[in-house]
């Protein structure tokens, strides 16, 4: 197998984490980070997950249903949390902010 | 714009998606649509921490019983979330948005930097003042039908359609 050399510089703590690793499974330190940037290298290449909307909706929207939620009231109340959640962690602090800029 | 689009949904359509995708009669509605588009991989989606705040609340009011459920299949998917916004970047939005309750979830949406917000809520996403700050932040705002017409499900109307 062709292989290509690199140098990589790491702290004596990493080292040290890595070299206990690699010890424990009986592979070289080499070996070891092989498979770690393998690993890393095929994350990122893979396309995201998608998010699971489909499986939240096999239980949610039956659960509307039978409560007779309509999407009207629950948008409204979509739009009563979103005042909530902002008078208990946002106005205060945000309008500390805005208070200065609007002085200036 | 290279790659697939990137959709910043806002808890309204998000809601819709996941809890009507079918009308009362049983066909599939423009969030269903939307949906199913997701699905087939058309669009990738990020979502905002202020989002799933915004939901788990929502879900935790009226549907107490499935907010489990919901929290173990969003669990895996924390790390895509983008972060809260900070109180300066909240309070820098403001005066983009009619409603200050609206400004969270418009500075979250600066931060995932989709290409397109998704909103069906005209009197805060759609605004003059709020089109010309998604443009700004060379964001598209969209909505339900819009996006569709994006993909050529619909046609464009003169009168925008919600």
């Amino acid at each position: 197998m062709l292989v290509r050399r690199i140098t990589i510089r790491v702290s004596p703590d990493l080292h040290g984490k890595l070299d206990t690793l690699a010890a424990r499974r009986s592979i070289s330190l080499n070996t070891l980070t092989v498979e770690a940037l393998e690993k890393y290298a095929q994350a990122q290449a893979e396309p995201p997950e998608r998010l699971p909307l489909q499986e939240l909706s096999a239980f949610l929207a039956p659960a509307a249903e039978a409560a007779d939620l309509s999407e009207e009231e629950l948008l409204q109340h979509a739009r009563a949390v979103r005042r909530r959640i902002w008078q208990e962690r946002y106005e205060q602090t945000v309008r500390a902010h805005v208070g200065p800029q609007e002085r200036t | 714009m290279s790659g697939k689009l990137l959709v910043f949904p806002d808890t309204g359509v998000l809601i819709a998606m996941i809890v009507y995708p079918r009308t009362r009669y049983g066909a599939l509605s423009l969030a269903g649509e939307v949906l199913e588009l997701y699905q087939t991989g058309a669009f990738g989606m990020v979502i905002g921490q202020s989002i799933v705040d915004e939901l788990e609340e929502v879900i935790d009011d009226r549907f107490a019983a499935q907010r489990g459920r919901m929290v173990s299949l969003l669990k895996p998917f924390a790390g895509q979330f983008t972060r809260r916004p900070t109180p300066a970047e909240i309070a820098a939005v403001s005066s983009a948005c009619n409603d200050p309750t609206d400004a969270p979830i418009f500075a979250s949406a600066v931060i995932a930097r989709p290409d397109i917000v998704l909103a069906n809520d005209f009197e805060a996403f759609h605004t003059p003042a709020a089109k010309s700050f998604w443009q700004q932040h060379r964001i598209t705002v969209e909505s339900l039908y819009g996006l569709l017409c994006v993909f050529g499900r619909r046609q464009r109307r003169e009168t925008p359609a919600r």
